[in-house]
């Protein structure tokens, strides 16, 4: 008789489903492109000039930033799910299935978990960026020549964003 | 030495910008403790078709000036095209007395070139990019206050994960 795995249940609990991915992505991206803005209109580093190098940092910091994202996604959806697993779920429906009901309510209550783990997760990591990037390019790396400044502040800040994002306070 | 003693002070009053207008001035000090005579002088450098003329002259004469005191003309041009223009020491004739026949000359104290601006990098120079600055941050806010609203919701409308 084979082993029953009896973990087999935590596995896949690290995975990302390809739509989760594509949320943190497009999130990633927009926040990205908020320096861009910054860059263009205030610094006057013009887009046409810079395309290659605005394109290739902004794609950069959009693919750091979604690993930021799953992690701080973690971290919120354990602490939500843990504080929310022992609510006993009343009954309302005296008639049918309980076994039934319970199951279905702990999988809206999982669902809704997650996407709220999502939006705090992508709230916190945007803040955190925008503020990284703005201390970085305006008081840091100030007297960095401007393309420089641009590439080691976006760089950095996505980068220190997704360290940040690894501590397991929060 | 007794005579009359001119100096000569060709003056840019603000930074060059294209299509702002730029004042310049010629102004003669008499240092001497003579009285000068037949005073006169041309400037060439604002005379081409880089620059429009808009009010003054160009050239000055007077028919004397008296010691210790000063005089000015002005002239007002619009540079139309950014870049470096030459400028050169203009001259000025005088008489150091009534009775001389020969005329002294007095170089303007001047810079020897100027850069004319063009209207974008003047604006990037001095511009407070109010606009800017308020649209950098109402997207920095809506960065953050999206995903906000969006917890935001769950957290009104659901009690631990289950629909109120």
């Amino acid at each position: 008789m084979a082993e029953v795995d009896e973990f087999s249940a935590f596995r896949h609990e690290n995975d990302v489903s390809i739509e989760q991915r594509i949320v943190y992505f497009i999130n990633s991206l927009i926040v990205a492109l908020v320096p861009v803005y910054l860059y263009h209109a205030i610094f006057f580093m013009s887009i046409d000039d810079h395309m290659i190098i605005y394109g290739s940092v902004t794609l950069f910091a959009a693919i750091v930033l979604t690993f930021a994202y799953n992690n701080i996604y973690r971290m919120k959806r354990l602490k939500l799910s843990a504080s929310r697993e022992h609510i006993s779920i009343a009954s309302k429906n005296k008639v049918g299935d309980k076994k039934k009901f319970a199951a279905a309510q702990k999988e809206v209550q999982a669902l809704v978990t997650s996407h709220e783990a999502i939006a705090a997760s992508i709230m916190y990591n945007n803040a955190v960026f925008l503020i990284c990037v703005s201390i970085f390019s305006f008081i840091i790396f100030k007297n960095v020549p401007l393309v420089y400044n641009y590439i080691i502040s976006i760089s950095l800040g996505a980068g220190l964003t997704s360290f940040l994002s690894t501590s397991s306070k929060h | 030495e007794n005579g009359a003693e001119l100096l000569f002070h060709k003056k840019i009053v603000e930074g060059p910008v294209v299509g702002k207008e730029l004042p310049i001035q010629f102004i003669i000090y008499n240092v001497g403790s003579e009285p000068a005579y037949d005073i006169s002088f041309i400037d060439n450098d604002f005379s081409n078709a880089e620059f429009e003329f808009v009010s003054g002259s160009s050239e000055g004469k007077w028919e004397t000036l008296a010691p210790n005191s000063q005089v000015q003309t002005n002239l007002t041009v619009i540079p139309k095209k950014s870049g470096i223009y030459s400028l050169t020491s203009t001259v000025l004739n005088y008489r150091k007395t009534q009775t001389s026949s020969e005329f002294t000359v007095s170089s303007a104290a001047s810079y020897s070139g100027m850069y004319v601006e063009s209207q974008a990098d003047y604006e990037k120079r001095t511009s407070l990019l109010i606009k800017e600055w308020i649209t950098f941050f109402v997207l920095c806010a809506g960065a953050i206050a999206l995903p906000y609203s969006i917890s935001t919701y769950y957290k009104k409308n659901y009690e631990n994960g289950i629909k109120k």
